[in-house]
């Protein structure tokens, strides 16, 4: 039973056009997002995780960045090549985002009740006390205590935990189909994570909205997410449900990466480490962009860059360990 | 050979306390002053580590654990002196040294040193590596000629897992965790017998981590050093640590091995924080202590226990008295009212 | 031990090792300086100007007070090319031996300044307390004059003459180093490396010495080039009132008072010891503007 995919990231090419060189962040993505389901993007710093996420909101513009290749469908729609008040009006409403710092996604000198009215009047014709009540029930919805005396207040007077609650209150306000959180716990205590998160779920199921879930934090995908693409130098390595990439994890980076971390209860003198650095984008590899870092590495892998390769249902790895087990994707 | 078995004997056995103590806290309080709410009022407080003891053994790894505003990081600066210490004592060698001038510290300052959580602000952008780790050498005079500088020097970039060539660098020509190595070198420079690391791997990629982890360790175990690693992640902090001390609003709640304080945490908010770390692994669920409201201002901290007004076993007791230090088990301290 | 983990051994397949040259801050810079044509062309209007301070004397056709009752007041010609002034001297040459004056005026005037400007403000921003309020107090009080009219006041106590200009200059651009070397040290001060710094023992010199000022130079360096643009109009002005060179000497702004009887029969006699001044000034602030774009640190990786 095929469930729709309401958000398709096909071949997605972004690049950066510096003096000296194109920066490929994004090297050919595809992605697709389950309706009402959580999508877990992993990756590390220069995975090209984040540049992903500006490219489907269109918040390029300003930057040295374009989308060079690909298609970005919302529900069936294109969005990528409509006009910029058909993209303005596509943020915040039907889809919308919540970034890592709040503090500087918000606004210092409005009010939280300037605020969100100001989202909500973008995207919806209603009256002011309309608008207002419905700023506040949603407020009420994400936890914040004293609701009425929130609204008046100013972001620097509320905590990173409240912040972040008022940025979700935000971004979900005009019920979007598709949010994108773009490591949203990463600045935030490890209880207050905690909080968020059930919120984020909880707001999920209320609302029916699908979350692209952008992290580099393998604890936190396995607690939310429902599906996992894991992302290096700008490609997607290995692709699956949740339970298939960490019961029967494929590509030799994941692995690594999971190995890497330190987990609560287990007792190990060492930690197996992923040699190496992540390249430098001016500078990438021949084949492969990890057989430099990988210890499965043999000659095939320094030559061609591999394609997809089955694993199980749904779940695949893009790594030439693979390609004889399965035939190709 | 002689280490490991030491170490292990010492892993299995919890047999810590029989090490020596090398350094020790007693009822350190670092408040800063502020400005009274208005002309009038007397200044207030802020009261970032408020009365806090506790001692760390030869070779081991005291981890202090502990979310924002905790007081952790406060704590390891003032142990070096770099924050003013209103009251309490810091034992080094049988002397106090809580109220050392800056000249009276110098010469301390070769036993203790300091590794910086941001590797992108602990480098002077304007000092190559190899002046970066020839400072301390210069200023305590530990080489005698410009050759031995140098070879210390390298010998020390090698140590940390650097090449030679990289000592004419400048450090934005580096990626953070090798700038965390070159800090870590800088701070070996004085063969210091503490190293306070103030959550040096929470700025760096996951794969990283691993590595200057591994790092720390294996430099621990050759230069027989002792550690207190400061961090607001949890299964770093466990993984690295012998000894772990939980903080809340500027002081400990639990103090306790490993080992114990995972299996069998005491303290309400051990209990919550712990619940509270996401688990890579999707087939186990658990149920989560979820904590209300969030952390009290530190210069208004709540009567009593400071962790009363969020405790989800929250007694009569709690908003009136501040709770003492009880040791339920060997080595295993926790501060409530609980266990009396 | 930890070599392997982390350092790639060259020779590994597939991935190109690149040594990359040695990018000390310093060069990085003089890069981003040098792809600024109008700086580089301001920088090279300027050592022109500081070799003809030095050769001038040998090169100029005329002497500096060769009179020639014969030439008076004459436009410009194959022989002076400049033309002459009421004594019949060649402005041309007035004007070239003019520029070792104007030049060591401005330089000197500054370089005075900028060192007790660096020095008051490194030891405010680093140990504030009294110390750093006297020294803003003063700062203050010689910030709420006009430059000029604060030149004029020192001259007037001090008397005429090219050295008590120096010194006039010289105190009415400290105030502005102060400022800018304090609230640089106060913000590097609080930097973690300085941090780290005192934590490895380093004393209070060393860490003003080798950590803070040389964080401040960038900012001292545009300031200083701006300012000589400033201090050398500064003495023109003064010597055009009458208070800074004297007769017979060649300084510009002394040639542009002289000129100034003469403006309707010889205006030249202003216009060229005008465009001298202008194009010298337009030069140093040109210069300023290239190397505090050099400088920026947003700019740098």
């Amino acid at each position: 039973m095929e469930k729709k995919k309401i958000l398709e990231i096909k071949n997605l090419h972004t690049y950066f056009y510096t003096d000296d060189a194109v920066i490929k962040s994004v090297d050919g993505v595809d992605i697709e997002l389950e309706e009402g389901s959580t999508l877990g993007l992993v990756g590390e710093s220069g995975s090209g995780k984040s540049v992903t996420a500006l490219s489907v909101m269109s918040l390029l513009m300003g930057t040295t960045g374009k989308v060079a290749e690909g298609e970005i469908l919302l529900n069936g729609d294109d969005i990528l090549n409509i006009s910029e008040e058909e993209k303005r009006a596509l943020r915040g409403g039907r889809i919308s985002m919540i970034f890592q710092e709040p503090m500087t996604s918000l606004n210092p000198v409005m009010t939280i009740g300037d605020q969100l009215l100001e989202c909500i009047k973008q995207h919806e014709d209603i009256s002011k006390g309309e608008a207002y009540a419905k700023a506040q029930k949603m407020l009420e919805l994400t936890g914040v205590p004293r609701v009425e005396k929130m609204m008046k207040e100013y972001p620097f007077q509320l905590s990173g935990g409240q912040r972040q609650r008022v940025m979700i209150a935000m971004a979900l306000i005009c019920e979007p189909v598709v949010l994108i959180a773009d490591e949203p716990t990463t600045a935030l205590d490890v209880t207050i994570q905690a909080q968020i998160l059930d919120l984020m779920n909880t707001l999920k199921g209320k609302i029916g909205t699908s979350i692209l879930f952008i992290t580099h934090d393998l604890g936190v995908v396995a607690e939310v997410c429902d599906y996992v693409a894991v992302m290096y130098c700008g490609r997607i390595v290995e692709k699956g449900d949740v339970y298939s990439i960490f019961g029967n994890t494929s590509h030799p980076y994941t692995k690594g990466l999971l190995a890497s971390i330190p987990k609560l209860g287990q007792q190990v003198d060492r930690l197996t480490v992923i040699p190496g650095n992540v390249p430098n984008p001016r500078y990438m590899p021949e084949g492969c962009k990890f057989a430099p870092r990988c210890t499965e590495a043999f000659e095939r892998c320094f030559k061609e860059e591999p394609g997809f390769y089955t694993i199980g249902e749904g779940h695949v790895s893009r790594c030439w360990l693979h390609a004889e087990k399965a035939g190709e994707v | 050979m002689a280490n490991e078995q030491i170490r292990t004997e010492n892993t299995v056995n919890g047999e810590s306390a029989q090490r020596n103590s090398i350094l020790e806290v007693k009822d350190l309080k670092i408040y800063y002053p502020i400005a009274g709410d208005s002309f009038f009022s007397k200044p207030g407080y802020v009261k970032a580590v408020d009365g806090v003891t506790f001692d760390v053994k030869e070779n081991e790894v005291l981890g202090i654990v502990g979310e924002s505003g905790c007081g952790k990081s406060t704590l390891g600066r003032g142990i070096c002196q770099l924050e003013k210490i209103t009251s309490g004592e810091v034992i080094l060698n049988n002397t106090d040294i809580s109220s050392y001038s800056r000249k009276e510290m110098r010469p301390i300052r070769k036993s203790v040193q300091m590794i910086f959580q941001d590797p992108y602000a602990s480098l002077n952008p304007r000092m190559s590596v190899f002046d970066c780790i020839a400072e301390p050498i210069r200023i305590h005079q530990l080489a005698q000629s410009e050759d031995e500088l140098k070879e210390k020097v390298i010998s020390l970039l090698r140590k940390v897992g650097l090449d030679d060539y990289h000592a004419n660098r400048y450090p934005h020509e580096f990626s953070g965790g090798q700038r965390q190595r070159i800090g870590i070198a800088r701070a070996l420079a004085v063969e210091p017998k503490i190293i306070i690391a103030d959550e040096p791997v929470s700025a760096l990629d996951v794969s990283i981590q691993a590595q200057v982890l591994n790092l720390l360790n294996d430099l621990k175990e050759e230069l027989n050093l002792t550690y207190i690693f400061i961090a607001h992640d949890l299964s770093v902090v466990e993984h690295i640590s012998n000894r772990i001390a939980v903080m809340y609003l500027g002081n400990f709640v639990e103090v306790g091995e490993k080992g114990k304080l995972y299996k069998n945490p005491l303290h309400p908010y051990t209990q919550a924080l712990l619940s509270a770390v996401p688990i890579p692994d999707p087939t186990i669920k658990r149920e989560r202590i979820i904590l209300e409201g969030s952390i009290p201002s530190a210069t208004h901290p709540p009567t009593g226990c400071k962790f009363h007004t969020r405790c989800p076993k929250c007694m009569d007791i709690c908003n009136k008295e501040e709770p003492q230090k009880y040791e339920v088990a060997p080595d295993h301290y926790v501060y409530c009212h609980l266990y009396r | 031990m930890g070599t392997q983990e982390n350092m790639l051994q060259p020779g590994t397949p597939g991935i190109a090792i690149i040594q990359e040259e040695i990018k000390s801050p310093t060069k990085v810079m003089l890069r981003k300086f040098l792809k600024q044509k109008n700086s580089v062309i301001a920088l090279a209007f300027i050592c022109f100007l500081v070799i003809i301070s030095f050769i001038g004397p040998a090169v100029v056709p005329f002497g500096v007070n060769q009179y020639d009752y014969s030439a008076i007041l004459q436009g410009p010609s194959s022989t002076h090319w400049f033309g002459t002034d009421e004594f019949g001297r060649d402005l041309f040459s007035r004007i070239v031996l003019g520029t070792p004056i104007s030049l060591a005026v401005g330089i000197s005037a500054v370089t005075i300044g900028a060192v007790t400007g660096t020095v008051l403000g490194l030891l405010s921003g680093y140990y504030r307390g009294w110390l750093d309020s006297v020294v803003m107090r003063i700062c203050d009080t010689l910030f709420a004059f006009p430059g000029i009219i604060l030149a004029i006041a020192i001259v007037a106590i001090l008397g005429s003459g090219l050295y008590n200009v120096v010194i006039a200059v010289a105190v009415f651009s400290t105030p502005t180093f102060a400022r800018i070397v304090r609230s640089r040290t106060m913000a590097i001060k609080e930097s973690v490396f300085v941090q780290a710094a005192i934590n490895l023992g380093a004393s209070d010199s060393r860490i003003l010495f080798k950590h803070i000022l040389p964080g401040a130079i960038p900012d001292i360096i545009v300031q200083y080039t701006m300012s000589i643009g400033t201090s050398i109009l500064t003495a023109s002005s003064l010597s055009f009132l009458g208070m800074g060179a004297q007769p017979p000497t060649p300084e510009w702004g002394l040639l542009l008072s002289n000129g100034r009887q003469y403006m309707t029969t010889s205006a030249i006699m202003t216009i060229f010891p005008g465009l001298a001044i202008f194009f010298t000034v337009l030069s140093f602030n040109t210069l300023g503007d290239g190397l505090r774009d050099a400088l920026d640190p947003k700019l740098t990786e």
